[in-house]
């Protein structure tokens, strides 16, 4: 019966008939980490995919029909914001040609209008500081304390495209703040003993992961990806790391690994490689996935070390 | 194929490509048997360059890359300093220099990475009603151009000191800025790796078949729609990244060209007739 009507439904909206209450909403994200928090808030009334998997860079993207087909069908499009998708998005929506989500209408949203960016650029003249996005540091997802942000902005979207199941939703919402939270606890727990660890990342993609759960961030291996480091910057960050004692390089596995060995061979750190982003290691589904992966790879790897 | 064109932006697509790929398969047999066929990939990197360097002095990169590649374009229309260099080499190195230059003056951007050129360059799927108008009026301009002067544009200027050096000379300029205005327009619509292989692979497979100019201009122009089109359709089929596709199916109709003729050669031989040769 239930699977009839389903079918029923699904069928209506392929024919283009007016979706009726019970299909689900169409959401499309850049990221699979908001596709994982728009299922916890959405629940059953949302169907959604992301545009990237978790194992690529989400700065870029080579966009296939397939694509740009999902958002010329889709009712929300949600993007991370601050510059990250800035090489894709656009094309991806001039492409789409679905006046429902486009900047400005209500299926578009950017969740990063409620988040506080860091590393905003003050003076633009300092270049010594290595890539600076010019509106902020778009890497916020990898803070949980955000990931509850998130939840918020896209309950109200969903809430706005859907009225009559508002309660839902903010019911969801709430719930998935409170896991946040109990969870929050548990990630701090296991990473107390390594706070203040001075590790040096790849690009500054783990600042607003560092800063929630107390890692030092001493330096960059490659300040702008995709330009080699100078030898003057190279000798710096050796130098650094071995007076830092930093026992740890962290790098996403779609960067090159050649310079972060170079730089295990010199000063004896381990080269961690993890994953940024929901779906970047299989068995990662979901928001809580990701941070309980993240804090047994680092707690794993800083014992070791220490 | 209907399924396909039944979308709006994989008809935009098949459009835009059916244009880039009638013009580019014209000019593309000059470019090959000029010996040029880097001159593209050095246009672009030139035009990289230009979009660089307005980022770095906060300028309109537009108007920065489009000056950066027609003073490029004029500057590889010289005729060859020295005889021993070919302009063949020279292309690529003025393509290589322009690469590292436009890699060390993003290294120098407060910020921005190496990728951010990319910005620049075109993605067929998402080409803009815009682009196509504008490819419409600016090939359809150039065509025009190369068709009324095409006595003086498109003989191979021979060696430099003969008499007429300098009307030569200016024919020659008039040749890349055509040539360095359809290449800007059309990276900025499809990409580096699309408008090369554009460029280069139809009026090879024409250079296959034909000598005469007429032949060789109808035989690239087909190899190129065709090519196209086949490279979208598989794209829309199998769900992959158009550009690459049609590169793709590029290689493949070249690769039945040359064995096509190497099987018509030996058929040739074998039944004693003097085949083409």
């Amino acid at each position: 019966m239930m699977t009839k009507a389903v079918t029923a439904v699904l069928i209506g909206s392929l024919l283009f008939v007016n979706p009726t209450w019970a299909a689900p909403l169409r959401v499309v994200t850049t990221t699979e980490d908001l596709a994982a928090i728009v299922r916890e808030v959405g629940g059953p009334l949302v169907e959604v995919e992301s545009q990237t998997r978790g194992t690529q860079d989400p700065h870029f993207l080579e966009a296939r029909p397939s694509l740009i087909l999902k958002a010329s069908r889709a009712d929300l499009f949600i993007e991370i914001g601050l510059g990250l998708e800035v090489g894709w998005v656009p094309a991806v929506l001039v492409a789409a040609r679905n006046p429902a989500i486009q900047p400005g209408a209500s299926g578009y949203l950017d969740v990063s209008r409620d988040i506080k960016p860091l590393e905003i650029p003050s003076a633009p003249v300092d270049r010594s500081q290595g890539d600076v996005h010019p509106l902020g540091n778009p890497h916020y997802w990898l803070d949980p304390e955000n990931g509850k942000v998130i939840s918020r902005e896209i309950a109200r979207s969903l809430m706005s495209l859907l009225p009559d199941r508002s309660q839902v939703i903010e019911q969801n919402q709430k719930e998935f703040a409170r896991r946040l939270d109990e969870a929050m606890a548990r990630w701090k727990d296991r990473m107390k003993p390594y706070e203040a660890a001075k590790v040096v990342t790849y690009h500054n993609s783990w600042t607003y992961f560092a800063r929630r759960f107390g890692l030092d961030v001493v330096g960059y291996v490659e300040p702008k990806p995709g330009v080699a480091p100078s030898p003057a910057h190279l000798n710096q960050l050796i130098a650094l790391m071995k007076q830092e004692k930093a026992k740890l390089i962290i790098m996403e596995p779609y960067f090159g690994r050649s310079t972060p060995d170079l730089l295990s061979r010199e000063t004896g750190a381990k080269v961690l490689v993890l994953p940024p982003s929901v779906g970047g290691v299989e068995g990662i589904k979901t928001y809580f996935d990701l941070f309980d992966y993240l804090a047994d790879q680092l707690t794993t790897a800083l014992s070791i070390g220490s | 194929m209907l399924e396909m064109l039944s979308i709006p932006f994989m008809r935009q697509a098949v459009l835009a490509g059916l244009i880039l790929a009638a013009m580019l398969a014209y000019l593309g047999i000059h470019v090959v048997r000029r010996r040029i066929v880097f001159v593209d990939l050095a246009i672009a990197q030139l035009s990289a360059v230009g979009v660089a360097l307005a980022m770095l002095l906060d300028q309109d990169p537009i108007g920065f890359s489009l000056v950066f590649t027609m003073v490029g374009a004029a500057f590889l229309s010289l005729p060859a300093y020295e005889q021993r260099i070919p302009q063949e080499a020279i292309m690529g190195i003025v393509y290589a220099v322009a690469s590292a230059v436009s890699i060390l003056i993003i290294a120098k951007m407060p910020h921005g990475e190496a990728d951010i050129l990319n910005l620049f360059f075109g993605n067929i799927l998402a080409v803009t009603d815009g682009q196509i108008g504008l490819m419409a009026l600016t090939f359809g301009s150039v065509g025009l151009v190369h068709l009324i002067f095409a006595k003086r544009l498109i003989p191979i200027p021979t060696e430099p000191g003969s008499s007429f050096l300098l009307r030569a000379m200016s024919w020659n300029l008039l040749f890349y800025l055509t040539l360095a205005v359809v290449i800007a327009v059309a990276i900025r619509t499809a990409g580096v790796l699309l408008v090369f292989s554009d460029l280069i692979i139809p009026a090879a497979v024409a250079l296959l078949f034909a000598e005469r100019l007429r032949s060789l201009v109808l035989l690239s122009a087909v190899t190129g729609v065709l090519s196209n089109l086949a490279g979208l359709y598989a794209s829309y089929r199998f769900d992959l990244p158009s550009g690459p596709s049609i590169v793709a199916s590029l290689g493949v109709f070249l690769a039945l060209a040359m064995i096509g003729k190497s099987v018509a050669l030996t058929i040739f031989r074998r039944s004693g007739k003097s085949g083409p040769k």
